[in-house]
């Protein structure tokens, strides 16, 4: 009975001691940060401690989906709060999940549960304009860059590891990477990448006026 | 005029200010524009002496609500206020109030789903000459679809009656009704909006309408015996009549283009051209550009 116990601890402590960190940075092909890249790091050998998935949130704000790219776990709830005085009606197509959330206010009171691992495409079926991504990972060593086009991910147990890199726009596929991370390392890693231009439905809204007859 | 004009402004401004603390509110969308109009024909008149060119400023506010009455199908209710202030013509300005409801359900889910309307609006017309006020009434049947993230189009139905107030002068002209402004048509009508990127857009609209139509004057004898309502019309002189003329045929073009200022701004150009045609070659033509900010909170 004792054993597990010890394993546990010094499980604990080795994931704790010699942790390493990843920072990433994506650059476009024109030098600029890129925001909402998800970076993913996929270990060869499982987790010594699985994460439990966490209750997730993707906003509706001024009727835009908050945020715009959100990472989670596999297995992850994801809850769609709208804060906005309109109703929406959130919905994907998307072949790692399809479902969708009929018209609402506030909250809906059971969340999405995100199990396969993928891209899931978000919309709104009233407000065209409204797009949003989950990338699910199974992997849970993940990040997606803010507006600095940069990313920490910390605690990853030494080891190698398949790093690779997801955005909306990406105009071509971008090879894995390999890395090896040492003990205490915060390893630096920089991708640069082609974008396509996005491509959003405009929400400018249009006159009503009727000509005289 | 004057007071009765004054009224219905202060209902107009009432009305933008309920507009506005209603923001504060759930569910009600309020949109308000303003802008500038340059007509080329405000008289609708055939010959080019008779032919008013005039420009106008014009404002609106609208407040609409939707209720959600299926999955993908919901109701709307709005009030609108509008003001049109002519720069010359101040006989032919109008303030109007008015109402809608229409409902919209969306045939599936997803971008790409066509939908179908039905709309119904009603407001009142306060011109500054007395002859011009009336109610308008407009009965559409919309369906529309995108088909890419740039492109949508909608196509539909509409059905239009304006009621003016007070004849003229009963009896003014035996045989003649003393109602020109009193109008009603249908018409066929297509939208398509192409978008360049986020932020500029591409509009164009036909419309094919089948109806009465006035045509203001001088006193022409051709025009007089192809009409059946007439009244003196001051909002363009002295010496101007109104002329309804039925059976007319008016096709519609508008091309424009819309910029996004920010998120819930955009400036909007038109340019729209009306040919009339009505028997007896009492042909008419006009050519409308406005510039209009559009602001949906």
């Amino acid at each position: 009975m004792k054993r597990p116990i010890v394993l546990a601890m010094l499980s604990t402590l080795s994931v704790a001691g010699v942790a390493a960190d990843l920072h990433a940075v994506v650059r476009s092909d024109k030098g600029e940060p890129v925001r909402d890249a998800v970076i993913v790091a996929v270990p060869d050998v499982a987790p010594p401690k699985p994460q439990r998935p966490k209750l997730e949130q993707v906003e509706q704000i001024g009727e835009e989906f908050v945020p715009k790219v959100k990472a989670i776990l596999v297995g992850s709830p994801v809850s769609f709060p709208n804060r906005d005085s309109v109703r929406h009606h959130v919905y994907s197509f998307s072949p790692a999940k399809r479902f969708d959330l009929p018209l609402y206010v506030g909250t809906p009171a059971k969340p999405v549960v995100f199990d396969t691992p993928g891209v899931v495409v978000l919309g709104c079926n009233i407000h065209d304009w409204m797009i949003g991504y989950i990338y699910v990972s199974e992997s849970p060593y993940y990040a997606t860059t803010g507006n600095d086009g940069e990313a920490l991910i910390s605690g990853l147990p030494a080891g190698d590891y398949t790093v690779r890199i997801w955005h909306p726009q990406l105009a071509d596929v971008v090879e894995n990477t390999r890395r090896k991370l040492e003990a205490n390392e915060t390893a630096d890693m920089l991708w640069r990448v082609p974008l396509k231009p996005e491509v959003r439905i405009r929400r400018a809204p249009t006159s009503t006026r009727r000509g005289p007859y | 005029m004057a007071g009765k004009g004054g009224k219905l402004c202060v209902v107009c401004v009432s009305s933008m200010a309920l507009a506005l603390s209603c923001t504060a509110h759930a569910q009600w969308a309020p949109q308000y524009e303003a802008g500038y109009l340059y007509d080329t024909n405000l008289s609708r008149a055939q010959t080019s002496e008779d032919q008013i060119k005039d420009s106008a400023l014009v404002a609106r506010a609208a407040l609409a609500r939707a209720f959600p009455i299926a999955d993908y199908a919901d109701a709307s209710v709005g009030l609108d206020a509008r003001l049109t202030r002519y720069t010359k013509s101040h006989g032919a300005s109008f303030v109007a109030l008015g109402g809608s409801a229409g409902v919209r359900r969306k045939l599936g889910l997803g971008l790409t789903a066509p939908w179908i309307a039905l709309e119904g609006t009603a407001s009142y017309e306060d011109a500054r000459e007395d002859i011009r006020d009336g109610t308008r009434y407009l009965l559409s049947a919309t369906v529309g679809k995108r088909f890419t993230p740039e492109l949508d189009a909608s196509a539909g139905y509409a059905y239009d009656r304006r009621v003016q107030r007070e004849e003229y002068a009963e009896d003014a002209v035996p045989g003649y009704s003393g109602k020109p402004f009193s109008l009603q048509g249908r018409s066929w009508f297509a939208r398509v909006n192409y978008a360049l990127g986020e932020r500029a857009g591409l509009i164009g609209a036909a419309a094919l309408r089948h109806g009465d139509v006035v045509s203001s004057t001088r006193r022409n004898f051709a025009i007089f015996t192809g009409s059946n309502a007439i009244a003196e019309d001051p909002a363009f002189g002295p010496d101007f009549i109104a002329y309804r003329l039925s059976g007319a045929s008016t096709s519609t073009f508008t091309g424009g283009i819309s910029w996004s200022l920010a998120s819930r701004t955009a400036l909007e150009a038109t340019l729209t051209k009306d040919d009339t045609t009505v028997a007896g070659g009492l042909d008419y033509r006009a050519v409308i550009f406005s510039l209009t900010l559009i602001h949906r909170q």
